[in-house]
């Protein structure tokens, strides 16, 4: 946790956040500290002095094409506004031609200035989520969390697979539901990944055909749980006749969030294949893996030694 | 086919729980992956409590983005929605 650079920024949000940097070349090195974004309002600016003091400041289209049908409104306002509040990084949404008085003033004030081809809201959002990623360590990801054994367990996979279904039938074998769809992770200082439900839907699950049912409520107290750390995930994936699955082990995969690698195992969903069951194994599995234990390694030791001894002597 | 597109909510109640199930019930008629994205938040749009986290009063604005063969009808139909204030007066 911490303040983010703005060239780091520039480096994990280029692509997502549409971004190309063309001022302020200098001020890079200035640091965000808040994931708070403020979008400059032109009806606003002189009633706010403290306006959007230390938040990254995004300027819309309207607002260039005002200072461009008004030019006074640049020296007046605009400006002055910006200076005030020497923002870590300014961008321009839906960037066309950003206009060379911005360009000069950025540069003048160390300021950095970014182009962005994305419309002020998507812009907006994605600044939030990737700061709030960078400063505070939160994501949001789609999926079911579950504490199963004392193991928590991330069910993810297309919508419709039955990840909600799978997490109501492994509360109704007394496991613990966290979140259902939207799971907000957090990264502790150890490099620990703890998740939660989102406070609105707590406990909440949809179940189709049943509509929207409350866990606690349903299963009581013992059924539900605040938080659990995050020690795996289970990956969905629809059966396809000629999907290569491995029939010995499951290859290593995994999915890295924030930094920290968690073992992804990918299950092909069949109809009549009992998930629950699955995502139980996966768990148990898990903790004979803290142990050192391999079923897989187990077995191949076994039947190479065997065959080592039938081998015939000569 | 990808579509994005941004959206201000103009009904009373915003995006309420019966408005958010008439979304999804769209959605999940199609096959593209379906996004609402605001405040930081990328929420699947076949996901109903996923869209209610999102609290969207009256006046706010919503990113949707599509991606698939049928992006195009899925985002007209969800904008109709939107546009239409979910039938409501």
């Amino acid at each position: 946790m911490g303040p983010f650079a703005v060239k780091d920024l520039l480096t994990h949000g280029k692509e997502r956040l549409n971004l190309s940097l063309i001022g302020g070349y200098s001020g890079t090195g200035r640091t965000i500290n808040s994931p708070s974004i403020k979008i400059f309002d032109m009806d606003q600016a002189s009633a706010d002095e403290n306006f959007g003091r230390g938040s990254v400041v995004i300027i819309t289209h309207d607002v260039l094409s005002r200072c461009e049908a008004d030019p006074p409104c640049i020296v007046s306002l605009l400006l002055p506004a910006l200076s005030a509040s020497s923002p870590p990084l300014i961008v321009c949404s839906q960037a066309g031609t950003i206009p060379p008085f911005l360009i000069e003033f950025s540069n003048k004030e160390s300021i950095p200035l970014c182009a962005s081809g994305l419309d002020v809201f998507p812009l907006q959002s994605r600044l939030i989520g990737l700061l709030r990623e960078k400063i505070e360590n939160i994501v949001i990801i789609n999926g079911v969390l579950v504490e199963v054994l004392g193991i928590g367990v991330v069910i993810i996979g297309e919508s419709g697979i039955g990840k909600s279904e799978c997490g109501l039938e492994l509360v109704t074998r007394g496991h613990k539901l966290i979140a259902d769809d939207i799971i907000e992770i957090r990264k502790g200082n150890e490099g620990v990944l703890a998740g939660l439900s989102m406070e609105l839907t707590k406990f909440f699950m949809e179940i189709r055909g049943l509509g929207i049912i409350n866990v606690k409520r349903l299963f009581g107290v013992a059924a539900v749980s605040d938080e659990t750390t995050i020690h795996i995930m289970v990956e969905f994936i629809r059966w396809k006749r000629d999907a290569e699955f491995d029939r010995i082990e499951s290859e290593e995969h995994y999915r890295t969030v924030m930094g920290v690698k968690i073992p992804l195992i990918r299950v092909p969903v069949r109809s009549g294949g009992n998930m629950a069951t699955i995502v139980e194994i996966v768990a148990r599995n898990e903790i004979l893996r803290k142990d050192e234990y391999s079923a897989s390694r187990d077995l191949k030791d076994r039947i190479f030694n065997r065959i080592q001894k039938e081998r015939p002597h000569r | 086919m990808k579509e994005m597109k941004t959206f201000t909510l103009k009904n009373e109640l915003g995006l309420h729980a019966r408005a958010a199930a008439m979304l999804v019930a769209v959605s999940s008629n199609f096959k593209s992956k379906i996004l609402f994205e605001r405040d930081g938040k990328e929420i699947n749009g076949k996901s109903i409590l996923g869209i209610l986290t999102l609290a969207c009063p009256k006046g706010s604005s919503i990113t949707i983005s599509a991606e698939g063969d049928d992006a195009r009808e899925v985002m007209e139909q969800l904008g109709n929605l939107i546009e239409g204030k979910f039938g409501e007066d």
